[in-house]
């Protein structure tokens, strides 16, 4: 089954293109079969539950969403990009 | 050409967020490379959604707001002389930020190219540890054309 990931930041204009292309390219190394879409952080809603994963800009409550949320952040920095990995990775293959 | 000699400013002093993105708006508006509805819209867009970054020797805000305020796609860089108070994208807390990146965005598939380029930047620890060093206008300027500028075979 193909994986879903929605990519969101405040526009789905900036910073989530700059996340989507480095997840674009890690899901491609992890070899898992995604399609991942860019979002605005308020139309989480739409894709809550039936998405795989949320990435996102900002640190989100996750109590309020089904789907599991990762912060994107080391993709834009550069910074603790294993960790940020290493969490893909598992909810990509559970 | 994202990056001109005139929308590079070295050594620039704020109070505030405000007037630095008026600063920013008044700069825009002279070259009519934006609406006028750029200069509320960019606070707006900041409050809502913060986009301060902390790297590891550099805080960074990337402001930006929706393309139908932009008429072209151009970047403002600013080294500041002091920090403003800026909120880290990620968490929300204050950030003391010393480099703006004002993104000015029109065609979406300019953008990818544009954006990649900040990205890679972003995590370039030398080209970070030269902006930092920059000392003077002229300085800043051709780091940032040499690095903006040139086609993409080249970075």
């Amino acid at each position: 089954m193909k994986k879903r990931i929605v990519v969101a930041c405040g526009a789905g204009l900036a910073t989530s293109t700059m996340i989507l292309q480095k997840v674009e390219e890690f899901v491609k190394e992890l070899g898992v079969s995604c399609s991942i879409t860019q979002s605005q952080i308020y139309e989480l809603d739409f894709y809550d539950g039936e998405a795989d994963l949320f990435i996102t800009s900002m640190k989100l409550d996750q109590s309020k969403y089904k789907t599991p949320i990762v912060v994107g952040t080391p993709f834009l920095i550069g910074l603790n990009e294993d960790v940020l990995k290493e969490q893909i990775k598992q909810i990509l293959l559970n | 050409m994202y990056v001109e000699e005139n929308l590079v400013f070295y050594n620039q002093r704020f109070e505030t967020q405000s007037q630095l993105f008026d600063f920013i708006a008044d700069e825009l508006e002279e070259k009519n490379y934006v609406t006028e509805q750029f200069r509320e819209a960019i606070k707006i867009r900041e409050h809502n959604f913060p986009t301060g970054l902390q790297l590891q020797n550099l805080n960074v805000a990337l402001v930006h707001t929706d393309v139908e305020y932009s008429k072209t796609e151009k970047l403002v860089i600013i080294k500041l002389e002091k920090p403003i108070t800026f909120k880290n994208i990620e968490t929300l807390k204050p950030l003391e930020v010393d480099f703006i990146i004002g993104l000015i965005l029109k065609d979406s598939h300019k953008h990818l190219e544009v954006l990649q380029r900040v990205s890679r930047l972003l995590q370039n620890e030398d080209i970070i540890q030269e902006i930092r060093q920059a000392s003077s206008h002229v300085e800043l300027t051709i780091l940032m054309q040499d690095y903006f500028n040139k086609k993409e075979k080249e970075i």
